[in-house]
């Protein structure tokens, strides 16, 4: 029998298939933030990983799994993956011994705190590792290294979402319902997500609601995959998600489809969202928009009219550089209707990364102390002084964001420990970055392949796959979940958890460190959660294991979770009420002129994981898509003269990348659109625009000015 | 406070078929209101037509005039609608077809509005 909280998922009654000599070890996905149940296949006698199984008693996928899940432990046995420690010498990487190593980061990391102050040794995080290593990522940079220079990669990915809930909410959780609840909504607005591709055992649900016979409306400059099973597709110009929004809830006002009794008890600040959308007519949202005003109207009512609905985003309205306004202006839509706090009716981002969600939890943010506290808050500061033996001045003020650390290298910081994350990637503006990267005095990287990030680095740690340890995540619903791996490491590679202890140790810190299993750190994880936000105290691996996930919070040992929120109405400000925040279209930050007359947005394929660090390693998902390409509309290329495949320049005020057309209808003549998996000459980061967002500090990924010319020159391609 | 009047849009009307361009029995697709609302004209007698959105209520694939039938079908997942008001008689949409509202005039049959169309007899 499932949980009670698992009963609407999609779970089959087969077993996995069993074979002779094997061991199933069951886990969850590493490739997004669905984290889709699995079982990994593992030879008994060698402990070697063979493949994997479906695990069909997962609520989430019930068993299925996409083109990345079937691949997903490739990566493990792969002749690419580092084995021994690398140490630059005479310019080249070498390997070389851990005591070598070890002993030659903690002599930096001294020289460095000793010349310049502890700040000036950074760490650069990231979000695809299990809870333990974010909590224990957060604790070593404050109190290991004492520097209040650390942040993440989630900050290119969750942040405006975070920040936009926040300041809705007052909670952010991806998810404010269990992911069941999609099927039992009547209208689904889904906003700048390539679902379909990037979380593909999500469309279950979204089938499961059209089979009831809900109607979808999709927000997208693309005619994705998603967008092609739509009622209404909204194919807006990029960037322009807060006018639209502004204009739907004109209409919702106009036509009288607002839930009167849920906006007064329950919520603040309706007149001025009402003045606010005044200003934006459908003429004019369509105006800014490039939409037709009859598909707006159409598209408020369909969304107005349904008794429970659902709003879903993602990166596409959160990377701008007014993506939290935009996160929370989305929100609103659920509040004025009063669609919240109930089955079938909610809000939810998708989150990108592996652990997104627990990522951005537990202290790994510049800003932020384990349970979603502050670390402004001296009330906080002082509890996880506490759990963690230290006196409260020796816990370090905020930092910087993840941007704003990259631009600091070199200058207030000196050192850098990255761990799991790929800047050479995944950063905007890529000719920057690696002048940032390279002006530092020391830079010690952890990877298990040689990333474009890690081949600039003075030493490069050889870690682990997820496969290869144990612990938590915590998926796009806000389920809490065990990782299982094998107990054993290629070559000399070692946990990030472990290495980061004896560092801790090597440094005379490591009476703070002592832990003998990512269990014993989750024990500590809980108790300084505890009472905060994001209270895991009454999570156990035990309880996960018994209940198929808990959903967070869950504040005592007896307490269940809390699959949905907000069914008492009661939002996480002290008067209890949502804030509806009213927002002028501001934007892009950089928009077309003459000499840039194209916009450009990226994005993600369903064969490739973030920077492409894993899965452009991995033959059967590279032979899918082994080059990115430029998305270029029929009617711009023929004024171009560009055919299909013909070679094309793209470039921007920040860098040009050379890529083979694809010319079809699902992208808008005013723009253009590229993958962005791949590094070095092929990084489309090269073009983007780093404009930060003022709250959430996202960079401007997914909106800035180009211009197209045709070209014979084929850059040099690279796996 | 619950919103559920019917919405009757009102767009330009166009001719989308000849006076007798069409046979009994015969069909056509033509797009309206939009280039991308794509929609299906089908004569079902001497002096009737029927026209509907051919966008199956359930995941967007075209439906057909299955003459034979005399059903309009969704080959995807055997959804079967009614040609004479656009409801589903058999497979999974839960939703009627959008019909497209009809003019017959001497030079010609013209769309002249679009209606909604019903999920469990309320207007969706």
């Amino acid at each position: 029998m499932p949980h009670p909280q698992n009963a609407d998922y999609s779970q089959r009654t087969y077993a996995a298939i069993e074979r002779e000599g094997e061991v199933l070890i069951p886990t969850h996905c590493c490739f997004c933030g669905m984290q889709c149940g699995m079982n990994i296949r593992v030879d008994k006698d060698s402990n070697q990983v063979l493949g994997v199984e479906p695990r069909y008693d997962f609520p989430m996928n019930g068993g299925r799994l996409c083109p990345k899940g079937v691949a997903a432990y490739r990566q493990a046995i792969h002749p690419e993956r580092l084995l021994r420690p690398l140490i630059r010498k005479n310019g080249q990487l070498v390997e070389s011994a851990w005591d070598e190593a070890m002993d030659l980061i903690v002599s930096k990391i001294r020289d460095i705190q000793g010349k310049y102050g502890k700040d000036a040794f950074g760490i650069y995080s990231g979000s695809s590792m299990t809870n333990e290593k974010c909590y224990l990522v957060g604790k070593f940079a404050r109190i290991g290294l004492g520097t209040k220079h650390i942040d993440y990669n989630g900050r290119y990915c969750m942040s405006s979402a975070a920040a936009g809930f926040n300041q809705t909410l007052g909670i952010d959780r991806g998810g404010t319902n269990p992911w069941s609840d999609i099927k039992f909504a009547d209208v689904l607005l889904i906003a700048g997500s390539n679902t379909a591709e990037c979380h593909p055992l999500s469309m279950p649900y979204v089938w499961g609601a059209r089979d009831n016979g809900a109607k979808l409306i999709v927000v997208d400059p693309r005619q994705t995959k998603t967008a092609l099973v739509a009622d209404i597709h909204l194919n807006l110009k990029p960037g322009t998600d807060l006018a639209l929004v502004n204009g739907l809830i004109h209409v919702l006002i106009k036509e009288d489809m607002i839930n009167h009794e849920f906006v007064k008890n329950h919520t603040s600040g309706f007149e001025d969202l009402k003045a606010m959308a005044e200003k934006y007519p459908p003429e004019v949202a369509a105006r800014i928009t490039g939409l037709p005003k009859e598909r707006i109207v159409e598209a408020a009512r369909i969304f107005g009219q349904a008794k429970n609905g659902m709003v879903l985003f993602a990166r596409g309205v959160e990377q701008h550089a007014k993506g939290s306004d935009s996160v929370s202006n989305y929100t609103n839509l659920c509040l004025i209707t009063g669609k919240i706090g109930r089955k079938g009716s909610g809000v939810a981002t998708f989150t990108g990364q592996g652990n997104g969600q627990g990522g951005r939890e537990h202290g790994q943010k510049a800003d932020q102390l384990p349970g979603y506290r502050k670390i402004t808050d001296p009330e906080a500061r002082k509890y996880i002084a506490g759990v963690w033996g230290v006196d409260e001045s020796e816990i370090p003020g905020p930092g910087i964001s993840a941007f704003e650390l990259l631009k600091a290298l070199g200058k207030e910081v000196k050192g850098l420990l990255l761990i799991c994350s790929n800047p050479m990637v995944s950063a905007p503006s890529l000719g920057d970055v690696k002048q940032y990267l390279t002006s530092l005095e020391f830079f010690v990287c952890m990877d298990f392949f040689l990333s474009e990030s890690a081949e600039l680095a003075d030493v490069v740690l050889p870690s682990t796959v997820w496969i290869e340890d144990n612990g938590t995540t915590t998926n796009v619903e806000g389920r809490v979940i065990r990782i299982n791996g094998i107990d054993k490491t290629p070559g000399e590679a070692r946990r990030d958890w472990e290495v980061l202890c004896e560092l801790a140790d090597r440094l005379g810190r490591g009476q703070f460190f002592r832990y003998n299993s990512p269990q014993e750190i989750f024990d500590e994880l809980r108790v300084a959660s505890r009472g905060g936000i994001a209270d895991y105290f009454g999570i156990t691996y035990e309880k996960i294991e018994k209940m198929d996930g808990v959903f967070w919070p869950c504040p005592s040992v007896e307490h269940e979770g809390t699959p949905r929120l907000f069914e008492d109405r009661k939002f996480n400000f002290p008067d209890g009420k949502a804030r509806l925040l009213a927002f002028e279209h501001k934007g892009p930050n950089e928009d077309v002129d003459q000499e840039y007359p194209l916009l450009l947005t990226t994005g993600r394929v369903v064969y490739h994981y973030l920077s492409g660090n894993q899965t452009r390693r991995i033959d059967s998902l590279r032979d899918k898509c082994p080059d990115p390409y430029v998305e270029i509309h029929p009617e711009t290329a023929k004024r171009y003269g560009i055919e299909n495949g013909h070679y094309v320049k793209i470039s921007s005020r920040r860098g040009y990348i050379v890529v083979p057309a694809k010319i079809t209808k699902i992208t808008r003549p005013d723009m253009v659109f590229v993958p962005y998996h791949w590094g070095k000459t092929l990084a489309i980061n090269n073009l983007t625009n780093p404009a930060l967002d003022p709250k959430s500090k996202i960079p401007e990924f997914k909106v800035c000015a180009v211009k197209i010319e045709p070209t014979k020159q084929q850059e040099v391609r690279h796996g | 406070q619950a919103y559920r009047k019917t919405v009757e849009e009102k767009p330009d009307r166009i001719k989308i078929a000849g006076p007798d361009e069409l046979r009994v029995g015969d069909s056509k697709t033509f797009a309206y209101p939009n280039p991308n609302d794509p929609a299906i004209l089908v004569r079902v007698s001497e002096k009737e037509y029927r026209s509907y959105h051919i966008k199956c209520t359930h995941l967007q694939c075209p439906i057909y005039w299955d003459k034979t039938s005399g059903k309009l079908m969704c080959p995807c997942h055997n959804g079967f609608f009614s040609v004479e008001d656009g409801s589903v008689l058999a497979g999974p949409p839960q939703r009627s077809l959008p019909s497209i509202k009809l003019s017959i005039k001497k030079d010609g049959i013209y769309a002249v509005g679009v209606i909604h169309g019903t999920h469990g007899g309320k207007t969706v």
